[in-house]
């Protein structure tokens, strides 16, 4: 047991002081958990073992590849002009501002829930409708705000959710189970979210938008054919699963980048775009590795288990409160890195509430982390300022009021629902 | 079908594996060769199923 302590105190300490070195370089994160995969255990007299280190990754390597093939898609489709194309209809249908904002948020959210990760939205769609709502004349704090609640609307919004997967697939240490059924849930945490935020908060944000001057992109409604036929793929993939064949998210993607390197508004290199995709999802895959890593050496220097023994007869309530509200607490607090590193041991302990319980438990403890990813107080990786840097202009910080948050709130209250509620109906 | 699927997977970790090397080698700051280099390795171990 003392051998448990000394190497999560280990753990803690090289994070630390990862944690102030690095403030402003979160890039270098996932590097840093993988030293402390190596340098906990070590420290603590229990060896070097950089085979956990390697093995780990493996417990997210097929989500890690969805997320990268969705990332070349994303790219291709960001540069060949289709999110162009389709962000510009969007804003120029004549609609109420409510089913514009919603239209807005559903269309930069697509990255996001192609790839699981909110800053492949951020990166793409979210830079490029804000860019375009500033032209008609927005703030660029509405602006942003659009754009960053878009983005992170995407990420929770099926079919996939990067925090989601990291909890999911980290409850069974490199023996993964699939991320699968969860669609629903997902689509019942997210859609809420993105209808009520648009009934509320469009006129607000949309209501002095005037015309762009800048002239349409050329393009015809048949760009849209690669994405129309990776969502039917997509949903045959989660609810026809019985009648077709099994075609894995890498495949279908790969269909609709073949696609998308055909039929395009404008002709580009889709080997430029295979190149760049995996910079969108860079950071969470590169974190998921990293997370799988200390989770693999936790699992086997017998942390994880010792902790289980510990917490074994603790309510299953408390199981799931504590350990989200921590990583709630240290991803908002010192950036999302950090909670993806707690979030090595996290899964465990939900798990030991009942297999039974965990599942969704383990969705929403994945969307509380995602939500954290909104805002923070130390850390700089959150997707309004990712947005806010990426755009041209003004470089003072950016002040976004608290309603922006709204449509986080709805997520996480609607997350603690399906997690605290047996909704387990919902997996399909 | 299946063995058409497991050499689709092989053909694209394969694929990425090969993006991410190349990405190590374009990478204009440490922090994204360090990423790519992370993601590389279990890609090439996947690829040549060693693991």
């Amino acid at each position: 047991m003392t051998e448990t302590y000394l190497i999560l105190a280990m753990a803690a300490v090289v994070l630390a002081v990862a944690a102030l070195l690095l403030r402003k370089r979160e890039g270098f994160m996932p590097a840093v958990i993988i030293l402390v995969a190596l340098a906990a255990p070590f420290l603590s007299n229990q060896g070097f073992r950089p085979r956990e280190v390697v093995e780990g990754t493996f417990a997210y390597l097929d989500v890690a590849m969805w997320m990268l093939m969705g990332g070349l898609l994303v790219a291709l489709l960001y540069q060949n002009g289709t999110f162009e194309y389709l962000l510009n209809k969007c804003l120029n249908r004549k609609l109420s501002n409510q089913l514009k904002l919603m239209g807005l948020l559903f269309w930069i959210g697509v990255p996001g829930m192609l790839t699981g990760s909110a800053l492949a939205s951020a990166a793409t769609t979210g830079v490029l409708a804000a860019r375009m709502l500033k032209r008609r004349g927005l703030p660029r704090a509405k602006a942003v705000e659009i754009a960053a609640a878009g983005s992170f609307l995407g990420m929770v919004l099926p079919p996939l959710c990067a925090p989601a997967m990291l909890m999911v697939l980290g409850r069974a240490g490199s023996y993964n189970p699939s991320f699968e059924g969860y669609f629903v849930p997902l689509l019942a945490a997210g859609l809420p979210a993105l209808i009520v935020y648009g009934l509320t908060c469009g006129q607000h944000l949309l209501g002095e938008m005037g015309h762009d001057t800048q002239e349409a992109p050329a393009g015809s409604a048949a760009c849209l054919l690669p994405l129309a036929v990776v969502f039917v793929l997509v949903i045959a993939h989660n609810f026809l699963f019985m009648y077709l064949p099994f075609l894995w998210y890498p495949v279908i993607y790969l269909i609709g980048f073949l696609l998308a390197a055909v039929i395009a508004p404008r002709r580009v290199n889709p080997l430029t775009a295979a190149l760049e995709g995996p910079q969108t999802v860079l950071l969470p895959a590169a974190l998921m590795f990293a997370a799988g890593s200390l989770n693999e050496v936790f699992w086997l220097t017998g942390v994880t288990g010792n902790l289980s023994t510990i917490f074994v007869q603790a309510p299953d309530l408390w199981l799931f409160i504590i350990p989200v509200a921590a990583i709630f607490v240290l991803a908002r607090v010192l950036g999302q890195p950090f909670g993806w590193a707690l979030a090595a041991l996290a899964p465990t302990l939900i798990n030991g509430a009942g297999y039974q319980l965990s599942p969704l438990r383990l969705m929403a403890a994945g969307i509380i982390l995602a939500a954290a990813s909104y805002r923070s107080l130390l850390g700089t990786a959150t997707i309004p300022s990712a947005i806010h840097a990426r755009l041209e202009g003004d470089e003072e910080s950016l002040a976004l009021p608290v309603a922006s948050c709204v449509p986080v709130m709805i997520v996480v209250i609607l997350s603690l629902v399906i997690a605290l509620v047996p909704l387990d109906m919902l997996m399909i | 079908m299946i063995n058409v699927l497991f050499i689709l997977y092989r053909v694209i970790a394969g694929l990425l594996a090969l993006v991410a090397l190349v990405n190590i080698l374009r990478a204009k700051s440490l922090e994204k060769a360090l990423n790519h280099a992370i993601l590389f390795v279990p890609l090439l171990l996947r690829t040549l199923l060693i693991k």
